[in-house]
């Protein structure tokens, strides 16, 4: 497997010297970007890391790679104005190397989300290699999202993966059809509903940094792993 | 570390994104505050301390590995800076039981 890892960070940039970005804030020590991009490379020693910033934030994060990453080779993407956005120009970056078989599966994650481990980010490649996609999902309970509902309804995470050459297809197709997808898997499955993509079992302290408690909750997810992954 | 900056982050309050200021000391996280509404985020006062007790802990016992990690990896500019930063930590330390006990 030729796995190429994509760390999405391209919020907001930097306004009259201070960061809006979450990503770059500090976690236990280390900004959560680094931290997601330790735990997305670590089970891929030969991956291609691509790391998908503001440009506003390009100092910024040249700083942060140089203190908190040295060990990762990392190659710096301009982001866009929307998640899609970002996802497609790392894939046009990665586009020579996927047509010519150097990649194989892509692996997009979000910067924001600093406590995925190791474990899944191999778990979500291996499914992907094998399956043609994969992402993480934590099962919900219906009755949370309304008394009504019956069906099942699942709570999606990243990273997601994909067989990089279909991946880079329904990223080109969306561009020319002004297709613009919530996250990696709806733009697979508008292009591609055949590739088959399978649910993994995310994991429940995989939580996305969104609201200002969920900072607390990373630090103490951290203190309990001995600030490990 | 003990520093303040600004991120923006969903406010349950406001029910948005907005900017708010984040307050550390050392590598805690201290409070949250949303400069549109003013509600704020905490640690419970006790377990912020204990926490911080234990992080100190781990800080002061992982220090030796650091030191030669940063030695390792940028010898010059850690011989340069280390002075600096010796001299500095009381300083430091100070500002964050200060942080912490004074929120």
């Amino acid at each position: 497997m030729r796995i190429a890892v994509v760390v999405l960070a391209a919020g907001s940039g930097t306004r009259f010297g201070h960061t809006t970005n979450k990503v770059w804030l500090p976690l236990s020590g280390r900004r959560i970007i680094s931290r997601s991009l330790a735990n997305a490379v670590k089970s891929f020693p030969k991956s291609r890391n691509i790391l998908v910033i503001n440009p506003d934030d390009a100092a910024l994060a040249k700083d942060v790679l140089r203190r908190e990453a040295r060990h990762i080779k990392v190659e710096i993407v301009a982001g866009g104005a929307s998640r899609h956005e970002s996802e497609h120009n790392a894939l046009m970056h990665l586009a020579p190397a996927i047509e010519a078989g150097k990649v194989n599966v892509v692996m997009i994650h979000d910067g924001a989300r600093p406590l995925a481990t190791s474990v899944l980010f191999h778990d979500i490649a291996m499914a992907a290699h094998h399956h043609g996609g994969a992402l993480p999902a934590i099962v919900v309970d219906p009755l949370e999202i309304d008394i009504h509902e019956t069906r099942q309804i699942v709570r999606v995470q990243t990273p997601q993966a994909f067989r990089a050459k279909e991946l880079l297809e329904a990223y080109t197709k969306a561009d020319r059809d002004g297709f613009v997808g919530t996250d990696t898997a709806a733009c697979m499955e508008e292009y591609f509903p055949n590739v088959q993509t399978i649910a993994v079992t995310g994991e429940v302290t995989n939580v996305k940094i969104t609201y200002p408690q969920d900072l607390v909750i990373a630090e103490h997810v951290l203190e309990k792993r001995g600030y490990k992954e | 570390m003990n520093e303040e900056v600004t991120a923006e982050l969903h406010c349950s309050h406001c029910d948005h994104e907005t900017i708010h200021t984040l307050v550390y000391a050392g590598r805690l996280l201290v409070s949250t505050t949303c400069q549109t509404c003013n509600s704020q985020v905490k640690h419970e006062a006790i377990d912020l301390r204990l926490h911080y007790l234990k992080d100190l802990e781990h800080r002061i016992s992982t220090k030796p590995r650091r030191l030669w990690r940063g030695f390792w990896s940028a010898p010059f500019s850690q011989m340069v800076s280390f002075p600096k930063k010796f001299m500095s930590q009381p300083k430091k330390i100070w500002k964050e039981i200060k942080a912490i006990l004074g929120r």
